[in-house]
């Protein structure tokens, strides 16, 4: 049988934070863990622009309209359960290191320059509230 | 395997809430339930759950280690000709994965059976890795399981080393339809475990992802987005308004553009044709192929692209008994052989099997009344005993 996770496994106990707010346009204070985003002010001042539709050719399946605008144990060597350690599996948002502010890419900041939004989503939209994109 | 009935925590909504398991009852139904576990001998897992989804990994590996080139093949599936370059540089460049869950037909007396391979975007992960790990716990300490009882369960510290490997310590932005309440608790979960093995994260409604006209999808701060987990399927992004930039773009995507072979119900028929007989495989074909005949007049019916068994049909000597609605099924279907889910006191469980950067590390059970897998199904926890 395997070992039992460690006695340390874990903060386990029940912590209250409150769900995060994902990064929604418009808003700028995005709270995972109390640490207050910026840079809602200079994306209102970017321009945007509707999208380009699809390739041509690319029928949307399914009847669905074609998107042509954007929108504003481990294993047999170990135990089976948990190993111990230091992490945390005591609540979703348990982690203190984790925020919503963005960091600094590896890629070059974008600075100035033209920006448009709403090109992904518009499939999913077109279904009902019923079937999102898990399975 | 077992069905064993069981009381309740009577705080288990409490600590639900607490944890930030928001979608534990779902329109006033119950998802998360916890009155009776699945119960496995340590060998049932061993045997018949850890070594057979690493080798159906295997399989899968080798499938689309065949077919990213392949044009014949990247037709029968019916992906956009226009993203076989991303998927097949995404492969050869050697993009890493995350996460997977093989849903399989198990009884406990024969081996299991492929149902399908949920390969780019699937959900009911926090529910796997730590409330059912939360139950054990609190189950054994409440004397509602054995003393000794285990759980097939590292997903938890495998995904934070994944993460580790995967981020390599850059940022990593997530993002999906977060109006979802699952799909935004996936999301969060997911968050929280890369920010556990040291990434910065950002969550991004799919929607509010930008692109800039120096050739980089951005955030809302306008940051370049270098690395992505996404809780949305490839072949959505591929129709989407954006879906013809993805090539152009240094962004790197998790899942990687080759799971897109892997997501798609085509694998039935292709790895039944690659290892035909294999005790793990059920058999199934193509529904254009002639060879599907040989199913006879019962079997199940899969759109090629199908999530939680929408417009999956069971059909009975010609007679479609079950059929889940759904908006899928234009790219063609395949049918394969009908596998009977065990029955347990009127309900049909199937296996969740995760892998975690393609090893096997946890067990994950949805329960109906419908031997339909679908959205409505119940969560319930296992225990080895």
């Amino acid at each position: 049988m395997a070992d039992k996770p460690a006695s340390e496994f874990g903060t386990r106990k029940p912590v209250a934070i409150r769900p995060p707010q994902p990064v929604k346009r418009g808003q700028v204070a995005l709270l995972l863990m109390g640490t207050l985003a910026v840079g809602g002010g200079a994306y209102a001042m970017m321009p945007s622009e509707n999208c380009q539709p699809n390739q041509p050719g690319m029928a949307a399946p399914s009847g669905l309209p074609t998107n042509t605008e954007c929108r504003p144990r481990g294993s047999s060597s170990g135990g089976h359960g948990s190993s111990g350690g230091s992490s945390s599996r005591s609540s979703v948002y348990s982690s203190g290191s984790s925020s919503n502010h963005a960091s600094s890419g590896t890629l070059s900041d974008s600075g100035t320059g033209h920006v448009t939004r709403g090109g992904f989503g518009g499939y999913a939209h077109a279904f009902t509230s019923h079937f999102s994109g898990g399975g | 395997m077992q069905r064993i009935t069981c009381p309740e925590r009577d705080d288990w909504r409490q600590t639900a809430e607490q944890t930030g398991f928001a979608f534990h009852t779902i329109d006033g139904e119950r998802y998360w339930d916890e009155r009776a576990y699945y119960a496995f001998t340590l060998d049932e897992i061993e045997r018949e759950i850890e070594g057979p989804t690493g080798e159906i990994d295997a399989m899968c590996l080798e499938l689309v280690r065949r077919a990213v080139d392949d044009e014949r093949t990247l037709r029968r599936l019916k992906i956009p000709e226009a993203f076989w370059p991303l998927i097949s540089t995404s492969w050869h460049n050697d993009e890493g994965s995350l996460y997977g869950r093989l849903d399989l037909a198990f009884d406990g007396r024969g081996p299991a059976k492929l149902l399908e391979y949920n390969a780019d975007t699937p959900t009911s992960i926090f529910e796997a890795a730590v409330f059912q790990w939360t139950w054990l716990e609190q189950a054994i300490e409440r004397r509602i399981t054995p003393e000794r009882a285990d759980q097939f369960n590292s997903i938890h510290e495998r995904l934070i080393e994944a993460w580790k490997a995967l981020g390599k310590g850059h940022p990593l932005h997530l993002t999906g339809t977060v109006d979802n309440a699952e799909d935004a608790g996936t999301l969060a979960y997911l968050q929280d475990t890369a920010a556990q093995a040291g990434l910065a994260t950002t969550l991004i409604d799919i929607a509010d992802i930008g692109w800039h006209d120096n050739g980089n999808f951005v955030d809302l701060d306008n940051r370049a987005i270098a690395l992505a987990f996404k809780l949305y399927p490839w072949e959505w992004m591929f129709h989407d308004a954006f879906g013809a930039r993805l090539a152009g773009t240094s962004t790197r995507w998790i899942e990687p553009p080759w799971k897109a072979i892997l997501s798609n119900k085509g694998i039935l028929p292709l790895l039944w044709e690659m290892f035909p007989h294999h005790p793990n495989l059920l058999p199934a074909y193509f529904e254009d192929d002639p060879a599907a005949a040989s199913l006879g007049a019962s079997f199940v019916r899969k759109p090629l692209y199908s999530r939680e068994g929408a417009n999956v049909a069971l059909v009975s000597s010609g007679v479609t008994l079950a059929e889940q609605q759904g908006p899928y099924g234009a790219e063609g279907y395949v049918r394969q052989a009908f596998a009977s889910l065990p029955n347990f006191s009127d309900q049909y469980p199937v296996l969740g099997s995760w892998l975690v950067d393609h090893t096997s590390c946890g067990l994950s059970i949805r329960e109906d009344e419908n031997p339909i897998t679908g959205n409505s199904s119940r969560f319930l926890p296992h225990a080895i005993i």
